[in-house]
């Protein structure tokens, strides 16, 4: 379980400091996926990034606690978050070409500490990518956006994390990947001990995606409901009515 | 009146010797004055090869292409907005400049206030107007490459996945954008998109191609109504999520 209470994210300026983003509380349960929901510039990946304090400190500044297994992580060292990072929580970036080591072929990343081979492979097949003797001797230039996408994605689920964080993951890509990521995160989601969040500006993604919703917008965070719950109980917030109205009319 | 015929459009690379591979092939199609093409397809389908094909960035292995406009100036009538948008704005030159710049090239005699009524148009602020392009957000960016290709006064313009990466309100204003552009312009427009919805809410007529082939055509909204091809029908399901296991396996 995560518990997450941000009080405040600011954005530090040369001469004035700027609020992006306050009072953002929410709780993560295994098994089951969070979808984060918001418009370009809400906010979202910063709220994602500060979470395991990736965020850039010299730009934002975080007020308030994470507490993961029960300890507060944010104001822990970079040796104690790496360490982190590396036995229990994933984090899949929106551009995933640039997330790989351009000197190394794919298959350096299958003998990283904690990977599961098997699971690796079962969810190269499953993700519909090359097997791992094909994938794995090419480069990541080699590969297309959507294909080192799906590739961060298997490597992510083959980590087993406790927390798996993901950025966007079906932006820039066509429909049917986009459906065959959704399939994958939530049978992953179903079977293993990991609580998912997700951010996403695709309504439709993430409600089919998603067994909680949430949607945030500069200063306001409706906080996480059940799928069926959620354009109920949300039904009075003016920016969401607004972005889903945009939504249906296209 | 056809503004744009392509016939039989076959294009092969060769990825290594003795290995050649078809990323067009067979395609033949047109395009009437000041309508609107929407093209779709997977990613892989062979999108942006053709746009480039059209634009005359690439020379196509057989097949040809004939726009019907003449160049002014000695300028193609046809432009071309990339993926990147942001790259064809100079980082060293102000915006407003760039505009100017491209709006000479005509032979306008006022290229200034041409300039004035572009930016007006794609509703980038005047405070912006002298920043650089990596000041403006990706958004802005956009606006601003689609005026600097206006600035020439093009005949055919071709848009390759405007609406990537764009949150929807963005893309509501964006599709009101370039409807008030066509008419403004008396342009034709072609616009490449993996996103059959928002064709749905712009296009006149709707190509799909597949693995480098056209597989179905025709008028919005019935193409979309009523699909004939089943890889057509597949696409529309898929923008429901509502696709199986089987389903996406004859898609990817």
């Amino acid at each position: 379980m995560v518990n997450v209470n941000i009080r405040e994210i600011t954005l530090l300026d040369a001469d004035s400091s700027r609020t992006i983003l306050e009072k953002i509380s929410f709780t993560l349960h295994p098994g089951n996926i969070y979808c984060l929901i918001g418009k370009n510039g809400s906010g979202k990946t910063t709220l994602l990034k500060s979470l395991t304090s990736l965020h850039n400190k010299n730009i934002f500044d975080v007020a308030g606690e994470v507490f993961f297994k029960g300890t507060n992580i944010l104001p822990m060292n970079d040796d104690y978050l790496e360490s982190l990072r590396q036995k229990y929580v994933k984090y899949v970036f929106q551009d995933s070409v640039s997330s790989f080591n351009p000197l190394k072929k794919l298959e350096y990343y299958f003998d990283l500490p904690g990977i599961d081979q098997n699971m690796l492979f079962r969810q190269l097949k499953a993700l519909m990518l090359p097997t791992g003797n094909i994938i794995g001797k090419m480069y990541p230039y080699e590969i297309s956006g959507g294909m080192a996408q799906r590739f961060s994605i298997a490597l992510a689920l083959s980590a087993k994390p406790l927390l798996l964080l993901l950025d966007e993951p079906n932006s820039g890509i066509d429909y049917a990947l986009s459906n065959l990521i959704s399939n994958a995160l939530k049978s992953y989601a179903a079977e293993s001990n990991s609580a998912v969040l997700i951010i996403t500006q695709d309504i439709s993604f993430a409600e089919n995606t998603g067994n909680y919703l949430g949607f945030i917008n500069k200063n306001s965070f409706t906080g996480f409901f059940s799928r069926s719950d959620f354009f109920t109980e949300t039904g009075s917030n003016a920016e969401l009515n607004n972005f889903i109205e945009a939504y249906k009319s296209i | 009146m056809n503004i744009l015929t392509v016939e039989n459009i076959r294009y092969t690379v060769y990825p290594s010797p003795g290995e050649a591979k078809d990323i067009l092939r067979n395609i033949s199609f047109n395009v009437n004055d000041k309508s609107i093409c929407g093209i779709s397809g997977e990613s892989g389908s062979g999108k942006t090869t053709l746009a480039k094909i059209i634009a005359g960035h690439l020379t196509p292995s057989s097949g040809t292409v004939n726009i019907n406009a003449a160049k002014r100036n000695n300028i193609p009538p046809v432009q071309m907005l990339f993926q990147n948008t942001g790259d064809i704005l100079n980082p060293f030159r102000k915006i407003f400049d760039v505009i100017k710049e491209a709006a000479a090239l005509t032979g306008e005699p006022n290229p200034e206030s041409e300039t004035e009524k572009l930016l007006d148009m794609i509703k980038l602020s005047p405070k912006l107007w002298n920043n650089r392009g990596y000041q403006l957000s990706g958004g802005e960016q956009q606006r601003a490459a689609l005026a600097r290709l206006l600035a020439v006064k093009p005949k055919l313009l071709i848009l390759d996945e405007p609406f990537a990466a764009q949150d929807v309100e963005s893309q509501v204003n964006l599709i009101s954008l370039l409807t008030e552009v066509k008419k403004q312009f008396d342009l034709t427009i072609m616009c490449i998109s993996h996103n059959i919805r928002i064709l749905k809410n712009l296009a006149d007529k709707i190509i799909v191609m597949k693995d480098g082939g056209i597989v179905e055509s025709g008028d919005n909204p019935e193409i979309l109504f009523n699909p004939k091809h089943s890889y057509t029908q597949l696409l529309i399901k898929a923008e429901n999520y509502s696709l199986n296991d089987e389903e996406l396996k004859s898609l990817l």
